[in-house]
């Protein structure tokens, strides 16, 4: 590791990072059930297109999908990478702490309620896995607070005994009511296929605060990676920067999670391929997580919406279908160096 | 520098320490001795503020401990703990660069030129720069050990506590360290409270020896006046002559 990785010089490397993005951005939009040029998508992009099908096409309904589910696999990514330096377990993932078993509870209650009894709630679907989300974690919170501290270890188990209590809740609502509850189960297992330009903006705004939020703590959290104590040496309270950096981690990604049910292996892997090409350092490691994160999940959603096209593979699949060869591959590469 | 009066701490399993009085004074070099289980690291981890809930006074410079804040304390007091490695790839240089944090301010990201000054002056006191950019977990123990001691340094701080930072390391290094932290605390007058499980180490390195036992301070004073086979016999059960050294005429132990 050189030391001007740890800090400056990152520019050129970002610069090349960003314009890539777009590419693929380009790209990858321009692959779907009907194939469109990537010049017609540029040309959607700088509002040049005359074509008003494949405007509409491009403008509302590709492009939306396509950066929403870059927004998705980099929050996905930072959050896993904040969360495994914060618990100092490279095996940490942003649903380690209840996030995804109680979003999937909520969905499935929701669906549940509305379906059988008729009920329909103001909150609608996304609100209530986004609700539920956060209710677990706050459960897994409570539950592993001792006096003002939050102990690692505890967090661990907590998350995923709550875990466990809300799968099997859910498991049994889908058991009662399985005839209703199949749509909700495709949901669940994740697709960016929805994503629209509203809500993209409030993830590009979550994913802003996000980062920011890392940023001005970066080097509180290199100091918790390295344990409790040394954050005590160094003059910082671990408790505090852990709260909010576990807040803000469980708010981004409950919204998400909301957004584009749960897609798995982003939050986990990425964050690891990112630590050992540039080292762990905090904010170095969060700025590459963006782009990793970003452009490996629209690779895995256009793999999903193009493989068996027209038939749609949840995206959580292909994450984990190509997540975990190159995780496997990384590891073992890792283990001859 | 550091003026314990009545402190008491119990842990939730029932052990319990009682300090009565503890004066160490700006300069001194004191070392705590005792059997495991004495309460040697519980006070050097109340002191350095991970442990609190406690009742009683601890003056640090003429302030009560529990008023500092972590970062003022941590400009006070610097800490090398019996062990420490990272889970994650850190190098020897972002392990040291923690150091420099109770003085950096907000939205300042990345360490000022005095920081790496700082950094750099200490990698060479303890002769590891060429290992600057090498990751931590990969060095030796004894290596570790001496990062964490030039990291101790970097952090500016009038108190240095040492938690048996040697113990795990063999004779050459032990001895090595010993005699660099010394000599840099009396450089720098640093005031230095250190525990030690080898007692021949303690008489070496310090003025002034606290023999601890049971969560309390049975003995304390120099080398000469608590190396005394009655006491050893008392605190460690042990049999020992106690002899000159030839040198320095410090008492030191034999093995019976």
């Amino acid at each position: 590791m050189k030391s001007t990785q740890k800090q400056g010089g990152q520019l050129p490397l970002v610069l090349f990072l960003v314009f890539i993005s777009l590419v693929l951005i380009i790209v990858f939009a321009s692959f779907g059930s009907v194939k469109v040029e990537a010049k017609d998508v540029f040309l959607s992009l700088i509002g040049r297109q005359e074509n008003e099908i494949y405007k509409n096409l491009i403008v509302n309904i590709r492009l939306p999908r396509v950066i929403g589910t870059f927004l998705v696999g980099a929050i996905l990514a930072v959050s896993g990478n904040v969360l495994q330096l914060l618990v100092q377990n490279p095996l940490a993932d942003p649903y380690m702490l209840g996030i995804s078993s109680g979003a999937s509870f909520g969905a499935v209650l929701y669906t549940a309620l509305n379906s059988i009894y008729g009920f329909t709630l103001f909150l609608g679907l996304e609100g209530f896995s986004f609700l539920f989300a956060v209710l677990s974690t706050f459960i897994v919170l409570i539950i592993a607070r001792q006096g003002k501290k939050l102990p690692i270890l505890s967090l661990i188990l907590s998350g995923v005994i709550v875990s466990f209590l809300f799968n099997s809740f859910t498991t049994l609502f889908t058991v009662m009511y399985w005839k209703n509850l199949i749509h909700v189960n495709l949901w669940l297992m994740g697709s960016t296929g929805n994503l629209a330009w509203s809500s993209n903006l409030k993830l590009l705004i979550i994913l802003l605060v996000q980062f920011f939020i890392v940023l001005i703590f970066s080097k509180e959290l290199n100091v918790l990676a390295m344990g409790e104590e040394m954050a005590v040496y160094s003059g910082i309270n671990p408790e505090s920067i852990k709260m909010l950096l576990i807040l803000t981690t469980v708010l981004s990604v409950s919204f998400t999670v909301s957004q584009v049910g749960i897609i798995g292996f982003v939050g986990l892997i990425i964050p690891h391929i990112v630590r050992m090409i540039k080292g762990p350092y905090s904010f170095i490691s969060n700025l590459y997580s963006v782009f990793f994160g970003g452009i490996f999940l629209m690779f895995a959603d256009f793999l999903a919406r193009t493989l068996f096209a027209p038939t749609e593979l949840p995206i959580g699949v292909v994450t984990s279908i190509v997540g975990a060869p190159i995780f496997i591959y990384v590891m073992r590469r890792k283990e001859r160096l | 520098m550091i003026n314990i009066d009545k402190l008491k701490f119990t842990y939730n399993n029932g052990f319990s320490l009682n300090v009565d009085e503890l004066d160490v004074k700006k300069g001194d070099i004191v070392s705590i001795i005792g059997p495991n289980g004495a309460g040697k690291s519980t006070l050097i981890k109340i002191i350095s503020k991970i442990l609190k809930n406690y009742t009683g006074r601890i003056m640090i410079e003429d302030k009560e401990l529990s008023n500092y804040s972590y970062k003022e304390i941590s400009r006070k007091i610097a800490i090398v703990p019996q062990e420490f490695n990272t889970t994650f790839e850190y190098d020897v240089e972002s392990v040291i660069s923690t150091a420099r944090l109770p003085y950096s301010r907000r939205f300042s990201f990345f360490e000022t030129q005095e920081d790496k000054k700082i950094i750099n002056e200490v990698l060479e006191l303890v002769g590891l720069v060429k290992y600057k950019n090498k990751p931590f977990s990969l060095l030796s123990g004894g290596e570790k050990q001496k990062v964490m001691i030039a990291r101790a340094f970097a952090q500016k701080t009038p108190i240095l506590l040492l938690d048996e930072f040697s113990s795990h390391l063999d004779p050459g290094y032990t001895q090595n360290l010993l005699k660099l932290v010394k000599t840099m605390a009396e450089k720098e007058r640093k005031t230095v409270l250190a525990i030690f499980h080898d007692i021949n180490s303690a008489a070496l390195f310090s003025d002034k020896i606290v023999v601890m036992k049971d969560g309390e301070i049975k003995y304390q004073g120099s080398p000469k006046e608590v190396f005394k086979e009655s006491i050893m016999k008392e605190i460690f059960d042990i049999e020992v002559y106690i002899i000159e050294h030839p040198l320095n005429k410090i008492p030191q132990i034999l093995y019976k």
